[in-house]
C-alpha cells in the first residue's frame, strides 16, 4: 500500500513539473518574440517579422526559433541574416563607421544647440 | 586677445545648425538622386564566393563542384506554382544554348517540377531541389523567381529580382562582360 502511495505521489509530481511551462522554453518564447520584432519583414510594407505571415517572414521565423533553441545569442542571429539580407533587415542600424553619421548627429545638434543657448543665457544676465 | 578669438569662435559656433542643415540636405538629395540605384535589389553576396548550398540532384549533365570555379553559369530559383517564372521560362529557353543556367526548383514537389519543364521546356543543365527553402535563403532569396549571375572564378556578380525578359538579360549580360 504504501508503495502504492509513493509511485502515485511521484508520477504525480511528475506530471505536474512536465504539464508547466519549462523556465526555458518561456525564455527562448520571449527572446524570439524579441528578435523577430527586431527584423524587417522583407517583402512586407513596413513590417516586422514578427507580425508578417509571408512565406518569407515565416522562414525566417522558423530558423530563428532554431538558433535560440541551438543556444545561439540574439548578435550570431542577427548577424547570419546580416550576412544574408545585408542590414536593411535590421530596424535598428549597426553602429559603425558607415552609420557613424546617422548615430551622431543628434548627440551633436544637442550639444551645439545647448551650448549656444547657454552663451546666449549668460550674454543676457551680462 | 583671445576673447576676440573666443568671440570669432562663436559666430561659426551660431553658425552650425545651418551648416549641419545645408549637410544634410546635400546627404537627403544625394539619397533622392540615387533612388534610381536602390530599385534593383542588390544582393550583400556580390562579388563574394558562391556558398555551399545544400541541395538534392534531380537532373543533371555534370555537378555544380565541376563547374564551380571554372565556368561562368547562371542560377535560376523558379517554381512550378509561381506565374512569372512561366513567362520568364521562355526567356530562359531561348538562352539555354548559350549559356550554363542551374535551375533550382524552391519549394516545389518533384512530380510539379517535372509537369512543368515537360510542358515549357527544359533549359536547365543541372537541375535541383530546394524542398524546404534554406538554399534559398543562404543566397538571401527574396522570392520565386530570381536569377544569381555566377563568373568563372566562382563570385557573385549579379542577382535578378523577378523575372528576367530579353532585354533585361542581355544588358545584364553585356554589364557582366564589360566588367
Amino acid at each position: 500500500m504504501n508503495f502504492l502511495k509513493i509511485f502515485l505521489t511521484f508520477f504525480i509530481c511528475i506530471y505536474i513539473t512536465s504539464s508547466y511551462p519549462n523556465q526555458n522554453n518561456i525564455n527562448s518564447e520571449k527572446r524570439f518574440i524579441e528578435l523577430s520584432s527586431e527584423l524587417r519583414c522583407l517583402v512586407c510594407q513596413n513590417q516586422s517579422l514578427l507580425e508578417s505571415d509571408s512565406e518569407l517572414a515565416n522562414d525566417l521565423k522558423e530558423i530563428i526559433y532554431e538558433k535560440i533553441n541551438e543556444g545561439q545569442s540574439n548578435n550570431q542571429i542577427k548577424n547570419f541574416l546580416v550576412q544574408r539580407y545585408g542590414e536593411f533587415i535590421l530596424f535598428k542600424p549597426l553602429f559603425n563607421m558607415a552609420n557613424l553619421l546617422l548615430w551622431i548627429t543628434p548627440l551633436i545638434s544637442f550639444i551645439l544647440i545647448a551650448f549656444i543657448a547657454i552663451r546666449k543665457t549668460n550674454y543676457k544676465e551680462k | 586677445m583671445i576673447k576676440k578669438e573666443i568671440g570669432s569662435f562663436l559666430k561659426y559656433i551660431k553658425l552650425s545648425p545651418i551648416i549641419l542643415f545645408l549637410i544634410l540636405s546635400y546627404f537627403l538629395f544625394w539619397k533622392i538622386k540615387n533612388i534610381q540605384n536602390t530599385k534593383e535589389l542588390q544582393s550583400v553576396l556580390l562579388n563574394q564566393d558562391l556558398p555551399k548550398l545544400e541541395l538534392e540532384y534531380v537532373d543533371s549533365k555534370f555537378t555544380l563542384n565541376s563547374l564551380l570555379g571554372k565556368k561562368p553559369f547562371i542560377i535560376n530559383f523558379f517554381a512550378s506554382w509561381c506565374a512569372p517564372c512561366r513567362e520568364e521560362h521562355t526567356v530562359l529557353e531561348k538562352y539555354s544554348k548559350d549559356l550554363i543556367i542551374i535551375g533550382i526548383a524552391y519549394k516545389d514537389d518533384i512530380n510539379n517540377v517535372k509537369k512543368f519543364l515537360s510542358e515549357l521546356g527544359d533549359p536547365y543543365d543541372i537541375l535541383m531541389l530546394d524542398s524546404n527553402g534554406r538554399a534559398a535563403i543562404d543566397l538571401g532569396l527574396y522570392g520565386v523567381p530570381e536569377t544569381y549571375f555566377i563568373d568563372s572564378k566562382g563570385k557573385i556578380k549579379y542577382r535578378q529580382v523577378g523575372p528576367l525578359t530579353v532585354k533585361k538579360l542581355e544588358n545584364i549580360l553585356k554589364s557582366l562582360k564589360v566588367n
